[in-house]
């Protein structure tokens, strides 16, 4: 168990150095994001926004193949999960009806268009560090943009706080109270398209929305404040990243899916922890 | 006296149907307290959101507050129906009151909003509520709480959209209370079903299905309202003038 701590001081583990502080750093920005996904009910967006991300990261790959080094697939994530996310805004606005439907056109048509990017991409791409995840391919550079990305989403919480609140809780009130609903809509859609473009390396596209939601859902048991849920949606992402990260180094098995199944019996322990407070407070009632 | 919602000829279709509300002429007064009945799907709710600025008359003009709704708004109270609510958000019930409080633009919760938070809270006798969640409380302290929410922004003028629904009874009696407090401090519209309300403390009722009638309360006796109720389109008589301003419909 301790053995990932004692390899990631030696000089040249820095890539476990990395994928622990992208882990730590991320949880925060799973932690913010996924609890603004979870109690707006817009999982489904979110499953849209990262999964179509990958037309950014297949023509990326694509234009890298054919000589266009500046064209990494890290930029195309960013602008397609951004695409994305305007779009998924658009049709929230026009449409009255059917919206999960466009929204899930979203989601397909960017795997499709990835996938056949990388189809015809000369040389030999292997799409499953993007779909699944593989927390040990960070760079430095990717831990500084975690890193500003997670002081980015604490600052809008802090400062929006109340108005995002009443976005989430009650729209029409935060609209009759001056307040642009739509704005906020949008605004939620880009943390969320910028959570899963910078974190692709934790879970991958495929698997970015359990960690934007089984935590919430673990915090949501216990959370009597929105902020609450926060930090211990953050908490619980922690632990999940943590574990998840060390288990699957000693165990040699892909990170992504342990840690998604950590998070899982995180929850599952929340759910139990809370059903046996609540046997207690009862039997002490009674 | 003045008026404080004027409706002037107001027609108003969604786009792609037929007239939700048709030639709608009506005012209401400062401090007066109206009832607004009528069949489901008959444009009650419709006419709730012009008031609000939230949906603009397809031809027609709204004056509230002596200006344009959607820029009268923050001087509104409102109450929706409070079923809309998803029963596992974590808020408690300050959080909840606070909305009311919310403005545009930058600014900090300061303390004054906090205190009229708390008087708001106070003035419906649910200050030891406060930090309890929203979603463990009973319809009857939720719907106080969304009153609260609505006074606590200090409105000219209290929108509640059926405050009575999914309550039970002793919970409506605290309503009318609450009612009789509020009464006469400024202009309120109660959309309700309950009949029993419009009787006792309403003093004028609005009559909405497709059409839209103001009627004094002493006009409307029991088989009147069965006759807006039981069949469709036929509505109380309109042969009659509620004030100087509101002449004959016909």
């Amino acid at each position: 168990m301790f053995e990932y701590f004692q390899l990631m001081q030696e000089p040249g583990m820095a890539f476990l150095r990395n994928a622990l502080l992208v882990g730590l750093m991320g949880s925060v920005a799973f932690g913010i994001t996924g609890t603004f996904v979870v109690v707006k009910k817009i999982s489904y967006s979110a499953g849209a926004i990262s999964h179509g991300m990958l037309a950014g990261i297949g023509a990326a790959l694509f234009m890298q193949s054919r000589g266009l080094a500046w064209a990494g697939p890290l930029l195309g994530a960013g602008v397609s999960a951004m695409a994305a996310a305007l779009l998924i805004g658009a049709i929230h606005q026009l449409s009255d009806q059917r919206e999960d439907t466009a929204i899930g056109m979203v989601w397909a048509v960017g795997m499709a268009v990835g996938l056949l990017f990388i189809a015809r991409t000369n040389g030999y791409v292997d799409p499953m560090s993007y779909l699944f995840g593989n927390i040990l391919l960070v760079s430095r550079a990717d831990v500084w943009r975690v890193a500003g990305l997670s002081a980015g989403l604490i600052l809008t919480a802090v400062l929006f706080y109340r108005k995002l609140l009443a976005v989430c809780f009650d729209r029409r009130y935060a609209e009759i109270r001056g307040i642009s609903v739509t704005g906020y809509y949008y605004l939620l859609l880009l943390m969320t398209a910028a959570t899963t473009a910078l974190l692709v390396h934790v879970v991958g596209i495929v698997m970015v929305i359990a960690l934007l939601t089984l935590p919430v859902a673990a915090a949501g048991l216990f959370a009597r404040k929105l902020w609450m849920m926060m930090v211990l949606s953050i908490l619980f992402c922690l632990v999940a990243n943590v574990i998840g990260l060390v288990v699957s180094f000693q165990a040699d098995l892909p990170s992504g899916p342990v840690i998604i199944l950590v998070a899982a019996v995180l929850f599952l322990l929340a759910g139990f922890a809370r059903g046996l407070r609540r046997l207690f407070r009862s039997a002490a009632k009674a | 006296m003045n008026a404080v919602i004027e409706f002037e000829h107001v027609f108003f279709a969604y786009p792609g149907t037929c007239a939700v509300l048709e030639d709608v002429t009506f005012s209401i007064r400062e401090k007066d307290l109206a009832a607004m009945i009528g069949p489901n799907g008959g444009g009650k709710t419709t006419l709730l959101y012009l008031m609000l600025g939230l949906l603009h008359p397809t031809s027609g003009c709204v004056r509230v507050l002596g200006g344009d709704p959607s820029e009268v708004r923050p001087r509104i109270g409102y109450m929706p129906q409070y079923t809309e609510y998803d029963p596992q958000f974590p808020v408690d019930v300050m959080d909840v009151v606070a909305m009311g409080r919310l403005r545009r633009g930058w600014g900090w919760f300061t303390r004054k909003d906090r205190e009229a938070c708390r008087a708001a809270l106070g003035e419906l006798g649910i200050e030891s509520l406060a930090k309890k969640p929203f979603s463990m409380l009973s319809g009857g302290q939720r719907q106080r709480v969304l009153i609260a929410r609505a006074l606590c922004g200090e409105p000219e003028l209290l929108l509640l959209d059926e405050p009575t629904a999914n309550v039970d009874p002793r919970a409506q009696d605290q309503f009318y209370e609450v009612l009789d407090l509020l009464k006469n401090r400024m202009a309120i519209v109660v959309v309700s079903h309950d009949l029993g309300l419009v009787s006792n403390r309403i003093e004028r009722v609005i009559c909405v299905n497709r059409v839209v009638h103001l009627h004094p309360v002493s006009e409307l006796g029991g088989a009147v309202i069965d006759e807006l109720y039981g069949s469709k389109m036929n509505l109380v008589r309109h042969d009659h003038c509620c004030s100087e301003r509101e002449r004959h419909h016909v």
